[in-house]
């Protein structure tokens, strides 16, 4: 039999078939093909997107040698810990994690805190000056940072608390001015003033949110007889809880990843996790010096880069895996899209 | 001193926002404009730091004197704006895809999500700066060699070069550009999910398309948050700092010359405002919004 009247009997046979019957099949193809398709879309990006961390593991357990060997690809021969032995030695691990978790908790917290009254200022109260004050939050989360680094740099090399301290010097005469380079404050100081890294973010979140809520809940308070602050701290706090913790989990994330500003008003003398990394080779090339070596080899500073990429990324990948619902549904929570 | 009620309530708002206030005047406005004047002036720093105006010499240095800078400027800003268009298109693809229902849905967005914390940092840095990766290279000779393929089957069609080279760029960007999506994809997400099921009922009714609803429904009623991805992608592509000019800037700074770090920077930050505001009034003439 020839393929013809194969074709012509098959076609015949499938207006056999009643059409709704056919169109539901079709739909069905549609949908399996479609959800193979993008399956496989899926998988390929992923691998894509999680490329760099198996890489930073891979390469962090693995010994020198393997370096060498073309045999190896993702699975070292060689298992050892020495790279992150190593980069643990170097960064000062433990006592560097400890000031970046207490620097990114402290700055996170003390930005949500401010933020949030000053969203639910803008949000809720009439007062001259409102608009303006509100331009100056969107401009400040167009300007980078990076902009007025220096002269905040300069700032706190000759602090003057606000102008206090020259106040001071105006009526005593005296020419004092303090250095909190490399101290914390540098960083926390701006954070409790609302003015940390993208905190404009953090109160134009939290001004869409207060925003969205009804006013009935603060209008029942205050004939019950709340005062204004007490309504904030009673009524808003407690039904924003989602807000609070989606600004803070995002500034954690900043802030651990912050180099350029910590690393430039803080630098050797309070590094953080982020910024070690950033100088990773100095500190490697020092620790090499006082164990009586000279050089680095660039294979080893390869395999040191990403081991202290790992250690660095780690606690927060860690963080995130537990926390994802948090960050994932976070956007939803915060009514930004409404 | 009684005040009336309106007063009172007003002057409470505003008491507020004071923290906020002072931070910004301290940590904000002041370095704003002291950067500013860095820029127009000459700086010693000895002993003491001393200042001396000398106008706009430094600004007049960059735009006439050096050779490169205009030319670096006008690739940053294209590259900017090819980069941003490319962050708009895929983040809004893998939306759609991510707000459907399948298995592993949950695990999927985790996934999608993860560079937004890996990648905000120095960790992105040291990856995309890792030559000894053999995995990395071969992976780009042997996309390269796909790339060259695929060139003269362009080619063989009578495409412009132009037009070639930019298709072969968004190629081997697709690794950068999937690494920029994180916070985009989500925002986007989120928009789509806020869209009641009984429109897309209704359109499907209609006897809509799956193609004709995105467009004629679902687009237009993600509008604000197309709005403000379209912003937050600029800002970041313009604050990364792998971007050339915020390099230049931090080179600049790091050798002290800091009237022509921030000269730099203030005509990058004109710029990059004046780009803003154009992309802000496009859009806003499209955007919907479903309670007017």
């Amino acid at each position: 039999m020839n393929r013809g009247t194969f074709k012509k009997y098959s076609i015949k046979n499938k207006f056999l078939i009643d059409p709704d019957r056919r169109w539901i099949l079709m739909q069905k193809a549609k949908t399996i093909a479609w959800s193979i398709f993008r399956a496989a879309l899926l998988i390929g990006l992923a691998y894509i997107l999680l490329y760099p961390l198996l890489y930073m593991f891979t390469m962090a357990i693995r010994a020198k040698d393997d370096m060498f060997d073309v045999t190896v690809n993702w699975i070292p021969r060689n298992f050892t810990l020495y790279t992150l032995q190593r980069i643990w030695k170097a960064m000062k691990y433990p006592q560097t994690l400890l000031n970046t978790v207490m620097i990114s908790g402290i700055c996170s917290f003390v930005s949500a805190a401010t933020c949030s009254l000053t969203g639910y200022s803008f949000a809720r109260f009439k007062y001259r000056g409102k608009k303006l004050m509100f331009a100056i939050v969107i401009f400040s989360i167009i300007i980078p940072q990076a902009f007025y680094n220096m002269p905040t740099y300069i700032n706190f090399r000759y602090y003057d608390f606000f102008g206090l301290l020259d106040i001071y010097n105006l009526i005593t005469g005296a020419d004092v001015s303090v250095n909190i380079l490399g101290t914390k404050w540098t960083m926390i100081l701006p954070a409790i003033f609302g003015s940390g890294i993208r905190a404009g973010l953090y109160i134009y979140l939290f001004r869409q949110f207060f925003r969205s809520m009804p006013k009935e809940l603060e209008e029942a308070a205050y004939i019950d007889g709340c005062g204004y602050f007490k309504t904030f701290y009673k009524i808003m706090v407690p039904s924003s809880f989602s807000v609070f913790v989606t600004v803070f989990l995002f500034s954690f994330v900043w802030y651990w990843n912050d180099y350029q500003v910590s690393g430039l008003l803080m630098g050797a003398s309070n590094l953080t996790l982020s910024s070690a990394l950033s100088i990773i080779g100095n500190l490697t090339y020092s620790l090499e010096v006082s164990e009586g070596n000279r050089a680095v080899d660039t294979v080893r500073m390869a395999l040191d880069n990403q081991g202290a990429s790992l250690m660095v990324i780690a606690p927060l990948v860690i963080l995130f895996v537990f926390l994802q619902r948090y960050f994932v549904e976070s956007i939803e929570r915060t009514g930004l899209v409404e | 001193m009684r005040l009336s009620q309106e007063k009172k309530r007003s002057l409470v708002g505003f008491t507020f926002a004071v923290p906020w206030v002072i931070g910004s005047i301290f940590f904000f406005i002041v370095p704003l404009a002291q950067s500013f004047w860095y820029s127009i002036t000459n700086i010693e720093i000895n002993e003491e730091i001393v200042f001396t105006f000398k106008g706009f010499e430094e600004y007049r240095r960059f735009f006439l004197e050096d050779s490169l800078f205009i030319r670096t400027l006008t690739e940053t800003v294209f590259g900017m704006l090819l980069s941003v268009s490319m962050v708009m298109f895929f983040s809004l693809f893998m939306a759609n895809i991510l707000v459907q229902k399948f298995h592993g849905q949950r695990v999927a967005r985790t996934i999608f999500f993860l560079p937004f914390i890996v990648a905000s940092g120095m960790v992105i840095a040291v990856i995309k700066g890792d030559v000894y990766s053999q995995d990395i290279v071969s992976t780009a000779q042997s996309s390269q060699l796909q790339i060259t393929v695929l060139r003269n089957i362009l080619l063989s069609i009578n495409l412009s070069n132009n037009v070639i080279t930019t298709i072969t760029t968004m190629l081997t960007s697709l690794f950068e550009i999937s690494w920029k999506c994180g916070l985009q994809i989500l925002i986007f997400i989120s928009g789509l999910q806020a869209i009641s099921p009984s429109i897309k009922e209704a359109a499907k009714m209609e006897g809509a398309t799956a193609w004709e609803y995105f467009w004629k429904v679902a687009f237009p009623m993600i509008t604000p948050v197309f709005q403000l991805n379209l912003i937050y992608s600029i800002i970041d592509s313009f604050t990364d700092y792998s971007n050339v000019i915020i390099k230049r800037v931090f080179l600049l700074s790091n050798n002290l010359d800091l009237s022509g770090s921030t000269a730099l920077a203030w005509i990058y930050f004109g710029i990059i405002f004046v780009i803003i505001g154009i992309a802000f009034l496009l859009v806003r003439r499209k955007i919907f919004y479903y309670n007017d």
